[in-house]
């Protein structure tokens, strides 16, 4: 029973690696069950065409029931993309990875659906405040959530 | 959990060929499994909404929203009602698996030995066509299906063509009623005047109404007795054997056993929390942080183990083996990602070995395909993307700027 994270996250290796990985979706790295790297690009005419991305997973013994800490990563190699819900440090501002998860959603998933965040971009901008966030901003993104009910950014 | 039997039973729908080649066989092994553990329902639950969980699944979900994962209707823990169909559904298909598995395997292996190497069977192959020995001893050709798992025609054509029974003990999709025919009628019928042949392939004896499955399975499946082929169909359907027996041990009602309350532990002092993990011989060691997450455990597991059939349902005692199991695995400090460094740690040879068996098998696996959508059914609320995020500066940075 202690391993319903593991087993699950078995699973989604598998999906990940299969013809069912959905397309512009790859699984960069995945040497434990703790943080996966998978890079992210958006298809069809959109602002983000013929940009790379990759998004950071890590998941806790709770996961599916308790939600991953996603990020885009920011290093010599990717850039967060610019756009008006992702902070210049690569946090994402997206229901699903704080209120909005449910345990049925998956890595491949959550994937899809931030592909379709940056297809429907209409104007490439960082959130307000960005700076400030980032410069505040903890190092796992869902102790996010918890600054904003606290008001103490 | 012991690492092989781990890495043995992390199955999942794509160890079945894709729609195309084998219609419906992974959506089957899909619609009866737990949308959140990934795994065949476990004491399989129905919501008002009408979706369903394992129990304990939706147990631990609903300690922290009360509501469907895949709809997000509201529903309370007491809403929960056992889905016994579903069980016994489970309980058919995981006794049925191994040999689907082995017969679409099978399947595949002769359909890519018959394409890759055509001119060891002389007599057979002809491009495109599949050949089908009938009753006067000749072969008639017959156009081959996109897939040898589908029908490639009706029954009764083929039967009255040749006279000859064209059911195939390797066809997964055969309706109940034409298995019903296949154990009775069929056989009996033929058997009268089923003289034995020799396979043109193998020289085998094998019964001539069984000749073109036999070949079809490339000379690996022998339907010497229609005993044996009625066993091959009980394996695959053990539920309908034992339908009448089942049905009995269910209305006779024992008496159910009850499901343990709710505490709210806000009140309970220590000594009281001792007393009631006493009361169902639980360890009273930790502080009192543990012992209300013991007590919780105890509670959700007991009840989610009642979702079960009777004849499935753990003992006390297992149950308190799968407690201290979860006490080992899990820090009782919740969502803290650093909490799970050390458990990832335990972990990495489990994991490590997962990989590898997951690489193995995905070497076999053919060109990619258009995915199928098992993302978009399993994402509730994702319809677009305007729902999906929770826009951002307005509702946070922004907000917090108000207040200081
Ligand atoms: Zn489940
Ligand atoms: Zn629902
Ligand atoms: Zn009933």
């Amino acid at each position: 029973m202690g391993s319903i994270s593991a087993r699950r996250l078995a699973k989604e290796y598998k999906e990940l690696n299969s013809d069912e990985c959905p397309v512009g979706i790859k699984l960069l790295q995945a040497d434990d069950f703790e943080t996966w790297i998978i890079a992210i690009e958006v298809l069809g005419e959109t602002l983000y065409k013929d940009e790379k991305f990759a998004l950071k997973f890590r998941f806790d013994p709770q996961y599916p029931i308790s939600s991953p800490a996603v990020q885009f990563v920011v290093d010599e190699k990717y850039q967060a993309p610019l756009h008006p819900h992702v902070y210049s440090n690569g946090h994402i501002c997206a229901s699903i990875l704080g209120e909005g998860w449910s345990p049925v959603l998956s890595v491949p998933a959550v994937c899809v659906t931030l592909q379709s965040m940056l297809a429907s971009c209409k104007k490439k901008e960082r959130p307000e405040g960005n700076d400030r966030y980032v410069r505040f901003a903890p190092d796992n993104p869902k102790k996010t959530k918890f600054m904003y009910d606290d008001d103490t950014v | 959990m012991d690492t092989a039997a781990l890495l043995k039973s992390v199955s999942d729908p794509s160890d079945f060929p894709d729609e195309k080649s084998a219609p419906g066989l992974r959506s089957l092994d899909h619609a009866l499994r737990c949308n959140i553990c990934g795994e065949f329902f476990d004491g399989p639950v129905t919501l008002p909404c009408g979706h369903g969980f394992c129990s304990l699944c939706i147990r631990e979900h609903m300690r922290q929203e009360s509501n469907c994962p895949m709809c997000r209707v509201a529903a309370p823990e007491s809403s929960l009602r056992k889905n016994i169909a579903m069980e016994e559904a489970i309980a058919a298909w995981t006794s049925a698996r191994p040999l689907v598995l082995r017969l679409v395997s099978d399947e595949k292996k002769s359909i890519t030995e018959r394409e890759a190497n055509p001119s060891t069977t002389p007599s057979n192959a002809v491009n495109g066509k599949k050949r089908k020995w009938s009753s006067e001893g000749t072969f008639t050709t017959q156009e081959a299906g996109p897939s040898k798992v589908q029908k490639e025609k009706p029954a009764g054509d083929s039967r009255k063509n040749s006279g000859q029974s064209p059911k195939s003990p390797i066809r997964v999709d055969e309706r109940d009623d034409e298995v019903e025919m296949v154990n009775t009628s069929d056989i009996e019928e033929a058997d009268a005047v089923d003289p034995v042949v020799n396979c043109p392939m193998c020289a085998k004896s094998v019964l001539e109404s069984r000749i073109n499955p036999h070949i079809d399975s490339g000379c690996k499946i022998f339907l010497a007795s229609k005993g044996q082929n009625v066993n091959n169909w009980l394996k695959i359907f053990p539920g309908r054997a034992k339908g009448k027996e089942k049905q009995t041990d269910d209305t006779s009602n024992d008496v159910e056993p009850d499901r343990l309350p709710k505490a709210s532990y806000g009140v309970l002092k220590e000594k009281k929390l001792r007393e009631m993990l006493q009361e169902h011989k639980l360890p009273t060691t930790g502080d009192k942080a543990t012992l209300i997450a013991r007590h919780q455990r105890w509670i959700m597991i007991y009840n989610a183990n009642l979702d079960r059939a009777a004849k499935q349902r753990k003992t006390n005692n297992e149950l308190r083996a799968d407690l201290a199991r979860w006490e080992e695995t899990r820090s009782f400090k919740k969502d803290q990602v650093s909490d799970g460094v050390a458990y990832q740690e335990a972990h990495k040879n489990e994991f490590n070995q997962m990989i590898k068996d997951a690489r193995k098998r995905l070497v076999k696996k053919e060109t990619p395909e258009k995915s199928r959508s098992t993302t978009t059914h399993a994402a509730p609320s994702t319809s677009g993307p305007s729902n999906v995020v929770a826009g951002g500066d307005d509702d946070n940075v922004a907000d917090s700027q108000d207040e200081s």
